[in-house]
């Protein structure tokens, strides 16, 4: 037995040991009071990627890239590796029971960044796939899936020219350490990134898109999913400039996220209650020590934040270290000289998020779209029209061209080999209601019409799976608006089944 | 030894096989002769003898019920001086006189039935409590808890306040829909005005001068699907004693609490505001309903506004009690399946509704995100808060811990529970007992949006038509059954397709309605213990002894007034025979089914009728919904037969 083999048992007993005390009792071979960490290694030759390039994994996690477990004990921290058979790794996850480490990584410089999951008990970590693309930042669904990001083929992983041209098309996927092979979850144009799931169940991603047909300009949000792919929607109703990258649930139901500021990236805060609010800085500067390029913020089982940065309060190296934000009080905590320390979590038992059942229909290749005032808007995807009132729906789908992979190719809006195609028309009803079928597992958008034939408005691309029944309460309306009680005329009098070329109802 | 002829063994082997084959035989004939000789129909679903031929409790047993043996406490009234809480504890039946200053029970005193409210007189001398399940009001001497009197109340009294001279009580009889108002200034206290209310008239406030009295009512008035429900605040000129006005509250129901500011200005009642009308596809931003605050200008021609209590990713379930600091600045509403006090800024609320227009106060109703303009805290609380009590000097606010058997003691100016009095009674639940708070916890829903009990308060039914998308939206709606006494009543649901109250909450119904985890194992067993436990109440005298006769006549009548046979599947005792009042079989009645017959019994409450609601009243089911007597043969009836018949299902 080599002497890699017989490392990352050691390494994961460690892991064992912190997680299952189920309070971060100190690991085995740590003194008392010790804390475990496992930690992204990041060489020092190579700056770490900051936001813009987040999605070029290549330069994320280089060549030499490598997650460590660390047993903080006194001034020498022991660490072990354990993803000695990669020649890069990163994005670490750990099981709500903490009982498995998932990572992406890769074996060599060919092959592709795939999805790993090993025991704390032991073993050879186990791909998950199979699957043709390049996978990261993986987050454990409440059933023991993982949901996670795969980069489209086909896409560009070249270097950037504008910011969201460049970046590759990503998509979710949903799959099972030694399970069946992955599911994909999302459909839309853009890059559909950095999952975790919120303690409700829901899957809250960071998704960045062109803003318009064939607009280089990205604009960023946040969205949630179900982890059966319905319900795809904004979660903020914010699309901002900078992309809203990482974000993860606090312990007090907060979302922290990092987006680019000035000075490298920022650590951002929404309050998910008032998520209509403007995200407030994080740590914009406590004790007179500047946070600068944060590469990941990771909640601690006890309340605490871990982020990874660059701090002039962390050593001289100038490589990015591991800080504890406790209590609104900064400690810095790990800071390996020859490494930077880019992404770190704690092990330890933390709740099980609540799990959403599943209603995609196996085999189906439609949903259901319900409008209930398409006239209820916020405003802002349409030029206000006074006294004009939609009369007709437009149904758009965006396809690509070809379909290059098992799984379908998918499209970005204004990426060569895109297309954008009109399904069909239906007429409102007078109310402003509409219920229709959709094809499934596709990126589709609607149009709201005039009585001229002049657009009101359009909507984001979104999707429906199949068999599910999706409620739109207004066309791109407020979020915080609940659907107003009211028997809508859709409902009432559903259009003849074969009416049009969309399987209306 | 004894040998047995190898022939005999081979009979041995035989014998039980043929007897098989021949009694499955047997009962394949006489299910095809029997069943349908009996129930009038053809192909209903293969069913067991004991079906129909087998022993069923009694279906008004009052001695199973989840509260029974374990305190629940239910109404709270505190002393002019502030130093003694009385709190009706259901469950014991008992009134508990609790010393606020030290946190414990003082004293315990026996009740004949299960109390509900609670009023301390002007004076500070007399008691009132209310019995619902007496239908009477006790009076009580404050000094030595000596019963002064017993005293009808219609029917279900719960809310019940003494006027300004304490000469008077208004006490809210839930069952009449009425307010019921009782002389106590006599020597021979007795019952005398009754005025209409909304739908289950449940909590009533008085104003500091005593000229006004609210009411909230529980219920949203029936009414036929695809029609916007509402419930009603009654507000009651109490020298007059007379209705002043009557506030629709649209969308509106379960207020069970009700409040006067200091000035007499406004009055406010927690509700939920559902939305019902739409198809379920989903619970997430308030699709199903969200918990609020009804703000009701009490001069003529006020307005009334509805303030969201819930925000868009926080929601805090089946609002209830609600008090207010003498000083008008802060109401305390407890939110029963979120185990949450909200305390809300009544100076933002004032001003809100100033500076809007109409039309922003109506959308505000449904912007989850105005909640953070006016809810300044939420304290969490043990398991159930309902009922609320404020201190005379507004510095603690009381509030009954139903579920847990507890009174918390808040400091409103910490905005947390800073003592709490543990009321005497058992403390290990049973399984009843655990699954009584599972049906009353919103954490079973998705972000904890609603509880079983917001569809079934106490058990019963919402009144309410829901739309079950699962069959295409706008084709599955629904009218809510009562849960009372469905024990012995399987199978569940409209279609009848659940054998069993497990199957009813399982899995299916979190995919479908909760769109959350289902009910883990032993959780689902706790909940059916407790849903068998639900009892009906006992059946009360209706009076119109005659015409009762002549209805339960036409209920059992073979044959029309022309003589002419009715049909056996087309006889009301067929479908609905006794003691359930329900075959339980399917049965097509001309709306669309076939359809599970449900039971009648306590059928008063709980209307709407049919499966879709569609029959506002229970005439409506013949009248209209039966023209060609696809529903029972009653085209023959007059008039004064379905008044007959009516009766006499009112009475079950």
């Amino acid at each position: 037995m080599t002497a890699r083999a017989l490392l990352m048992p050691l390494g994961l007993a460690i892991l064992a040991t912190a997680v299952s005390s189920g309070t971060l009792q100190p690991a085995m071979s740590s003194p008392p009071g010790a804390r475990v960490l496992v930690v992204t290694q990041v060489p020092p030759a190579t700056p770490p990627a900051g936001i813009a390039t987040r999605h070029r994994l290549e330069e994320r996690y280089p060549v030499g890239s490598r997650i460590v477990i660390a047993s903080l004990s006194g001034a020498a921290p022991a660490i072990q590796v354990i993803t000695e058979d990669l020649v890069a790794a990163g994005s670490p996850a750990i099981s709500h029971d903490g009982r498995t480490l998932a990572f992406t990584g890769r074996r060599s410089h060919a092959s592709r960044w795939a999805i790993h999951a090993v025991a704390s008990s032991g073993g050879a970590p186990r791909r998950l796939g199979p699957i043709d693309r390049d996978c990261a930042d993986p987050a454990w669904l409440p059933d023991g899936r993982l949901v996670f990001a795969c980069r489209d083929p086909g896409a560009s992983s070249g270097p950037p020219a504008a910011a969201c041209e460049a970046s590759p098309g990503w998509s979710l996927f949903v799959g099972r350490p030694g399970g069946p092979p992955p599911e994909r979850l999302t459909f839309v144009p853009g890059a559909a990134t950095d999952p975790t799931v919120l303690r409700d169940g829901r899957i809250l991603f960071s998704l960045t898109a062109g803003a318009s047909v064939g607009d280089p300009a990205c604009e960023g949000a946040l969205f949630t999913i179900h982890p059966d792919g319905t319900h795809i929607e904004t979660f903020d109703d914010a699309h901002d400039a900078r992309p809203r990258m990482r974000p993860r649930e606090t312990a007090s139901h907060g979302i922290v996220f990092l987006a680019p500021g000035a000075t490298g990236s920022d650590a951002m805060h929404l309050d998910p209650v008032h998520p209509t609010t403007r995200p407030a800085p994080l740590v914009p500067d406590h004790g007179g020590v500047p946070i600068r390029d944060v590469t990941s913020v990771e909640p601690t089982p006890d309340g605490s934040l871990l982020i990874a940065a660059r701090s002039g309060a962390t050593g001289s190296s100038g490589t990015l270290g591991i800080h504890d934000l406790r209590d609104g009080v900064l400690h810095p905590l790990f800071d390996s000289p020859e490494w930077h320390d880019t992404e770190a979590l704690e092990p330890g038992l933390v709740p099980r998020p609540r799990a959403i059942p599943a209603v995609v229909e196996e085999g189906g290749d439609r949903g259901t779209l319900i409008g209930y005032d398409t006239a209820r808007t916020d405003g802002t995807i349409g030029p206000p029209r006074d006294g004009a009132r939609p009369v007709t729906l437009v149904v758009q789908s965006l396809r690509a061209v070809p379909v290059s992979s098992p799984m379908g190719a998918p499209a970005r809006e204004g990426q060569p080999g895109s297309r954008i195609s009109d399904l069909f028309t239906i007429r409102l009803e007078e109310d402003g209601s509409f219920m229709t079928d959709l094809p499934s597992d596709r990126a589709v958008r609607v149009r709201t019409l005039d009585a001229r034939g002049e657009t009101l408005a359009t909507s984001a691309w979104f999707q429906i799976r199949p068999g599910e029944v999706r409620a739109c309460f207004g066309c791109h309306e407020p979020r915080h608006l609940a659907p107003v009680n009211r028997a809508v005329l859709a409902l009432r009098s559903p259009l003849p089944q074969d009416a049009l070329p969309g399987g209306s109802r | 030894m004894i040998r047995i002829p190898r022939r005999w063994i081979l009979h041995i082997l035989l014998a039980p096989a043929l007897i098989m084959i021949l009694g499955w035989s047997a009962m394949d004939t006489w299910y095809e002769y029997h069943v349908p000789r009996v129930t009038g129909r053809d192909g209903l679903p293969r069913v067991s003898c004991l079906h129909c031929h087998r022993t069923v409790n009694d279906p008004y047993d009052r001695t199973a019920h989840g509260t029974d043996g374990f305190p629940t406490p239910e109404g709270i009234a505190v002393s002019a001086d502030g130093t003694t809480l009385y709190v009706t504890v259901s469950g014991t039946d008992t009134l508990a006189v609790v010393d606020a200053a030290r946190a414990e029970v003082r004293r315990s005193v026996g009740l004949p039935g299960a109390p509900h409210g609670v009023a301390v007189s002007p004076a500070g001398d007399l008691l009132a409590l209310s019995l619902p399940d007496r239908d009477e009001v006790l009076l009580l001497d404050a000094a030595d808890l000596t019963q002064r009197a017993s005293i009808p109340a219609g029917r279900e009294p719960r809310g019940i306040v003494f006027d300004r001279t304490g000469g008077r009580i208004f006490v809210a009889s839930g069952a009449l829909d009425e307010v019921v108002v009782i002389d106590v200034s006599g020597d021979a206290p007795g019952s005398g005005v009754r005025l209409a209310a909304g739908n289950e008239p449940y909590a009533a406030a008085l104003s500091a001068d005593g000229m006004l009295l609210a009411v909230a009512n529980r219920l949203a008035f029936p009414v036929p699907p695809r029609v916007v429900p509402a419930s009603e605040i009654t507000l009651i000129d109490t020298a007059g004693t007379r209705v002043a006005d009557r506030r629709r509250l649209e969308s509106a129901h379960l207020s069970e609490g009700v409040a006067i500011s200091s000035d007499g200005s406004v009055a406010l009642a927690p509700m939920l505001r559902v939305r019902n009308l739409l198809p379920l596809t989903q619970v997430a931003r308030g699709a199903v309903m969200t918990s609020a605050i009804a703000w009701i200008e009490t001069r003529e021609g006020g307005r009334t506004v509805q303030f969201p209590l819930d925000e868009v990713n926080a929601y805090f379930a089946d609002p209830s009690g609600i008090a207010l600091t003498p000083d008008d600045r802060l109401a305390f509403i407890a939110h029963g399946g979120a185990d949450t006090v909200t305390v809300v800024d009544l100076h933002a609320l004032r001003s809100t509704v100033r500076g809007a227009t109409d039309r922003q106060l109506e959308i505000l109703a449904d912007d989850l995100g105005a909640a953070r303009d006016y809810v300044l805290a939420r304290i969490p609380t043990r398991s159930n808060p309902r009922a609320l009590a404020m201190a005379p000097d507004g510095r603690a606010l009381y509030v009954a811990e139903r579920l847990a058997g507890s009174v918390a003691i808040v400091s409103t100016a910490d905005r947390a529970v800073t003592a709490r009095v543990d009321l005497d009674g058992p403390r290990n639940p049973t399984s009843v007992r655990r699954g009584e708070r599972v049906f009353h916890d919103a954490s079973i829903t998705f972000q904890g949006q609603f509880s079983c009990r917001s569809c079934h308060p106490d058990g019963h039914s919402d009144g309410l038509i829901w739309d079950f998308e699962i069959d295409g939206p706008g084709r599955n709606l629904l009218d809510t059954r009562s849960l009372r006494g469905v024990r012995d009543t399987a199978p569940f649901k409209w279609n009848g397709k659940n054998p069993d109250l497990a199957t009813q909450c399982g899995p299916r119904f979190a995919r479908v309605l909760t769109r959350s985890d289902p009910f883990p194992p032993d959780q689902l067993n706790d909940l059916v213990a407790y849903i068998e436990s639900i009892r009906i109440p006992a059946p009360r005298p209706v009076g119109h002894e005659a015409a009762l006769e002549r209805g339960r006549a036409l209920f059992l009548r073979t044959h029309t007034h022309a003589g002419m046979e009715i049909p056996v599947g087309n006889r009301c005792v067929t479908c609905h025979p006794a003691p359930l009042f329900t075959d339980r079989l399917p049965a097509d009645v001309g709306t669309g089914g076939p359809f599970d017959t449900p039971h009648l019994i306590g059928l008063d409450a709980t209307a709407p009728y049919l499966h879709d609601g569609r029959a506002v009243t229970l005439e409506e089911i013949w009248t209209v919904h039966s023209p060609e007597d696809t529903h029972g043969v009653t085209a023959d009836l007059t008039k004064v037969d379905l008044n007959d018949l009516v009766i006499y299902l009112r009475s079950l």
